[in-house]
């Protein structure tokens, strides 16, 4: 085995290596932070939609996003069950109404859905099962996820939506949202009576389940046609993509997590730089002489390029796990949807891989003189 | 006595001020480098506290731009983006109070106001933000003057830093707020925040023409202008005990602060952005330690050579301290210099104003200074046990 | 190429020239430089500081790109090899540096073995050679130690040994004994020797450390640029002992006298050869090596008949015209073949220059003689 020139230029200085380690962990760390937030907006965005089980989505040619999304008529919804391949509708309806916290007597916004409670509109089995409790008049299922300031939102409990009285029998888990830190599901009918400017003829978001093996991009466009121009079809994917590309790029948290990102990137490529090209400068002695002793110039750097990358991958295993403290800590007290995954893992390699890459060959530029001896 | 002792006074104050300026600019290259790397870990905590800060400034802009001493709410009123609004009524009550000058309801809409792009023709969102034109009730004289022109039914002034969703909008720019007809008669400024993507300004009678929702007793916001040289305090406890109790008075100060702690505490956005500037600010600070101790451990042969002369160990602690505290500086300025650009894209991006004050800079200093200090005097343990012979 | 590689020499420079410095003030620190190296030889370049020794070494260890000239080392044209060729001619030389130039963050037996890795051997047999020369080294017990643990003279001879573990051909020592004691440069000094003997490995080694020069088969002497001297050591020493028998000389150091040496020359005499006649001007001075000469004075005005004097091995003759500019004052004959040392009337007065002493007794020698 040769001998690890690198591995023990790293280590000569133990205290001064561990320092360098330190630095360049916490650019890193930061880079999985803004990361991890930016995926969590993205998750965030959808959390209502991802509940949902529907392969086309019908809305209003107004909607922007769960917070502006207009409405449409029911008439017209229904008539695309004539379409080939649809195989049931069922139309939603959302609103964010002032919930009152019975104990502090604050009020805040709660995103109401309703549903019709005989249809199967969630992904979730058991929640479809749950639905035949929220049948009764002024009865809703609560997110288990809530924020603290919604008061306690167990089964038995009851409160205010927009001054209408309605009681908890259940609850569900969704997380809460950039939209509202609540969600409650209810019925048609109790929605309605809640909120008195929404009507039953105007729901909306129209779900759309299509037939095994049919096309949801074909169907879609067929229900635009047919609807327009009161509406528009997209299939889930394109539907769920809208509202993340909406969160995340004209709503600032996106760019603000993306910026974060771009300077960690920066910050941590110039403090790797620093270190190698001072690493460069203290052993030019020692890289003229492996030149004079018959090594090729490019395992002189080679030497270097290894020295960066055990200082990045050295750096990154506690990054990742720090990053994973920092996340459940995110989650515990945040109730931000902010997990790690594979993506990200593999994206925060990729970028420490540039990073380390544009630090040593930044750092190699003092190496290449040609003659060994003017390094003396 | 160290030689430096034997040297004339005026040559001596040379070699203090000087050699740690001559030290650190002998290798530009290493030495810009050095202060890049500085410049980048300020810049990180320039940014996160600028996300922070973003924030709460964005949503309280509405109030700040607002001229007043006392803001009027209703009881369950708790932040401005929500909807509680409280019977004009109660700001007539204030009317025999000697220390109140004038009282102005402003009213808001952002439900029903959807505001149509006049070149894409979308419509979205907007905050509509209603008063009677004529009263001084902005911060900004030229914006009470602008709003004169909001007498005039059905038009509008626009916040020209709202998203971009609204598409261009000059004076003259004819378009549709809630389905109906209104012009654009100027812009003011404003900012967009991470709950509504812009603003208009309109006229009260505008605001009812267009929102059949919203009624004259429903006010949202009354504002309270005291005659100079009474006290905010008293005057708010006068007030508030005179007043009915579905309404409350507060200072704008304190309005503004407890918008301020909604968004601290109750939001996810909050709690991110805090948990961003306290990550952002450790590391911030660790890469300045880290560089400020390469770039020391790498002088140390420069400092024993020193100590072999002669010099004492006073000379060389002063010559870490001031090239530690030179590096900070020097970096400084290119820090300050990427933030401002940073935050002018930002705030031209999404309309959120990111603002650069100097209470922020001086934050900044005040913790880099401090680490800096705090890197140096760790290596200057090491200076102290340099032993001279080990460069032999 | 071929022709040199069929000599075998392993060094040869022509008209060698080198400078530093911008193009629009070089500052020329070689001088048409013309040196050859052979197998086996071990050499010394000597000289006053700043006098070019180090680049002249570093030239043939083609650590620096030739400028001018012609330079051919192990049968390579220095001028015209690519990168790959150099780094491969770079491993068959032995580059001792001034300053140890180690490894700071490898042990003894690291650093030589960043040496023996060039080579492509196994494991175990790099490891048996490390040991090998180290141990030769007397560093076995210092092989785990990293340069920051070992003391001057002990990090001195990790570079050497790193420096001799493949057994290179050609090994270039810049000042190689200067931190180590007098015992260790010895040592030093004779691994090189026993290396050039065995390998027939050539060493060049620049120094100043006088007790290396005893050992080295050649002395060349490089001042501001210009190889003003290259001598056999035998040859040299074998002058300066003749010298020494001569009492002039006996007193200077063996130092002294082989700058003499350097400036002499050997030539020979049939028996019965004017070397020197009477009348002629004066313009060297003869020390004897082997043979007899006879010395005759023309007869003088008067009635005296000077017997002529027999001179021999270890004698000298010629010195008066050369000290006082007259006339030879007598013709000398070789009596049978005689092999003498010549040493040309500039050379002389810049001997004596230098050394006062030698004029003084010579003086004195010459009134007592006369």
């Amino acid at each position: 085995m040769k001998t690890p020139l690198s591995w023990r230029n790293a280590w000569h200085n133990k205290v001064r290596s561990l320092v360098v380690l330190c630095g360049i962990m916490f650019a890193i760390l930061l880079i999985f932070m803004e990361l991890g937030f930016y995926g969590a907006a993205r998750t965030n965005a959808i959390a209502v939609y991802d509940m949902l089980d529907f392969d086309v989505a019908v809305v209003s040619p107004e909607c922007m996003y769960l917070g502006q999304l207009g409405d449409f008529p029911r008439h017209r919804f229904e008539e695309i069950r004539s379409i080939d391949g649809v195989e049931s509708l069922s139309p939603l309806w959302l609103q964010v109404g002032r919930w009152r916290n019975s104990d502090t007597r604050e009020d805040w916004d709660m995103l109401a859905i309703a549903v019709e409670p005989s249809e199967r509109p969630f992904r979730d089995s058991a929640l479809n099962g749950r639905l035949p409790e929220i049948a009764m008049h002024d009865r809703a299922l609560s997110d288990a996820v809530s924020r603290s300031e919604y008061g306690i939102l167990t089964a038995g409990v009851g409160s205010e939506l927009v001054h209408h009285r309605i009681r908890i029998v259940g609850q569900f888990t969704m997380g809460a949202g950039f939209v509202a830190g609540s969600a409650i599901i209810t019925s048609r009918q109790t929605f309605l009576d809640v909120f008195q400017e929404a009507s039953h003829e105007r729901p909306n978001i129209g779900l759309v389940k299509i037939a095994p093996g049919a096309s949801p991009r074909k169907i879609a466009s067929e229900i635009t046609a047919q609807m327009s121009p009161v509406a528009t079809a997209l299939t889930r994917s394109d539907f769920l993509k809208n509202e993340q590309a909406f969160w995340l790029r004209v709503k600032p948290i996106g760019i603000m997590f993306q910026t974060g990102v771009l300077v960690a990137v920066v910050a941590g490529t110039v403090v790797l730089y620093q270190v190698l090209v001072a690493e460069v400068q203290t052993r030019l002695r020692e890289y003229s002489t492996l030149k004079a002793l018959g090594y090729h110039d490019r395992f002189v750097y080679s030497v270097v390029v290894r020295q960066g990358l055990i200082y990045s991958w050295l750096a990154f295993i506690p990054a990742f796990f720090l990053s994973l403290l920092l996340y459940l800590l995110v989650r515990m007290k945040a109730l931000v949807p902010i997990r790690m995954d594979i993506g990200r893992v593999g994206a925060v390699i990729l970028l420490t891989s540039i990073m380390c890459l544009c630090a040593t060959l930044l750092s190699l530029r003092k190496l290449k003189t040609s003659d060994p001896a003017d390094l003396f | 006595m160290t030689v430096i002792n034997k040297i004339p006074p005026a040559a001596k104050w040379l070699e203090w001020t000087l050699l740690p300026w001559r030290n650190l600019f002998h290798d530009k290259r290493r030495t810009s480098i050095s202060i890049a790397a500085v410049a980048f870990a300020i810049a990180i905590m320039f940014m996160e506290l600028g996300f922070l800060n973003g924030l709460y400034d964005s949503q309280t802009g509405a109030a700040a731009f607002l001229r007043a001493d006392l803001i009027m709410v209703s009881r369950a009123w708790h932040a401005l983006t929500s909807r509680e609004t409280f019977p004009r009524s109660r700001l007539e009550q204030l009317r025999g109070v000697q220390a109140v000058k004038a009282v102005y309801p402003i009213y808001i809409e952002d439900k029903f106001s959807l505001f149509r792009n006049s070149i894409t023709g979308t419509r979205n969102n907007i905050r509509v933000i209603a008063f009677a034109p004529g009263n001084d009730i902005f911060q900004d004289d030229k914006m009470n003057v602008l709003s004169r022109a909001l007498r005039q039914p059905l038009t509008v002034l626009f916040d020209w830093r709202s998203r971009r969703l609204f598409g261009p909008i000059g004076a003259e720019t004819r378009t549709e707020l809630a389905d109906r007809a209104v012009t654009v008669v100027g812009t003011f400024d404003l900012g967009a925040d991470y709950r509504y993507d812009g603003n208009v300004l309109v006229s009260a009678d505008t605001l009812f023409q267009l929102f059949p929702n919203q009624n004259r007793d429903a006010v949202f916001l009354g504002l309270i202008q005291l005659h100079p040289g009474y006290s905010m305090t008293e005057t708010m406890h006068q007030v508030n005990n005179r007043v009915g109790s579905d309404v409350q008075v507060v200072t704008k100060d304190e309005l503004i602060a407890r918008e301020k702690a909604i968004w601290q505490k109750t939001t996810a956005a909050g709690y991110i952005f805090e948990m961003g500037v306290a990550v952002g600010f450790i590391i911030g600070v660790f890469i300045i330690y880290q560089i400020l101790y390469i770039e020391i451990s790498d002088h140390l042969p420069q400092l024993a050579t020193l100590k072999a002369i002669g010099n004492g160990n006073g000379y060389l602690m002063w010559l870490v301290l001031a090239q530690a505290a030179l590096l900070t500086l020097l970096a400084f300025i290119p820090a300050v210099a990427i933030t401002s650009v940073l935050y002018a894209i930002l705030t031209a991006t999404t309309g959120v104003v990111t603002r650069l004050t100097v209470f922020r800079v001086g934050v900044v200093l005040i913790l880099t200074s401090s680490m800096c200090i705090a890197a140096g005097l760790l290596a200057v343990r090491r200076v102290i046990m340099l032993d001279p012979a080990e460069l032999f | 190429m071929s022709a040199e590689a069929a000599t075998g020499l392993t060094v040869s420079m022509k008209r060698v020239c080198h400078s530093y410095g911008s193009k629009e003030n070089p500052k020329q620190v070689l001088h048409d430089i013309d040196f050859d190296l052979m197998p086996g030889e071990v050499a010394i370049l000597t000289g006053p500081s700043g006098s070019g020794k180090t680049t002249l070494l570093t030239l043939i260890g083609a650590l620096r790109s030739v400028q001018e000239g012609e330079a051919v080392v192990l049968g390579r044209r220095l001028r015209e090899l690519t990168g790959t060729q150099l780094v491969r001619l770079r491993r068959e030389i032995g580059f001792i540096f001034q300053a140890h130039n180690l490894f700071e963050s490898l042990t003894a037996r690291e650093n030589v073995n960043m040496a023996i890795e060039l080579t492509n051997c196994d494991v175990r047999e790099r490891d048996r050679r490390c040991e090998a020369i180290l141990t030769r080294l007397g560093l076995s017990d210092r092989v785990e130690y990293k340069p920051n643990g070992l003391s001057g003279g002990e990090r001195q001879r990790v570079a050497i040994a790193r420096a001799l573990a493949n057994r290179p051909k050609l090994v270039l020592a810049d000042e190689p004994t200067a931190a180590l004691d007098k015992l260790s440069g010895r040592e030093v000094v004779d691994i090189l020797k026993t290396l050039a003997l065995e390998e027939q490995s050539s060493v060049l080694i620049v120094t100043h450390d006088t007790r290396v020069l005893d050992l080295a088969d050649r002395i060349i002497k490089l001042v501001d640029g210009r190889i003003v001297s290259d001598t056999s050591v035998k040859r040299a020493l074998l002058i300066a002992t003749s010298l020494q028998r001569c009492s002039i000389f006996a007193q200077q150091p063996i130092a002294m006298l082989t700058e003499f040496a350097a400036f002499m020359r050997r030539e020979s005499f049939d028996p019965g050869e004017d070397i020197i006649r009477e009348g002629e001007a004066g313009d060297k001075f003869y020390v004897i090596q082997s043979g007899s000469v006879e010395v005759l004075r023309e007869k003088t005005s008067g009635d005296f008949e000077v017997a002529p004097t027999t001179l021999g091995p270890g004698d000298f003759f010629g010195e008066v015209a050369l000290l006082t500019g007259a006339p030879r004052n007598a013709t000398v004959i070789a009596r049978d073949r005689v092999e003498a040392f010549t040493l040309a009337k500039e050379h002389f007065h810049e001997a004596l220059q230098r050394s006062k002493t030698l004029e003084e007794r010579l003086r004195t020698a010459l009134y007592y003689r006369s």
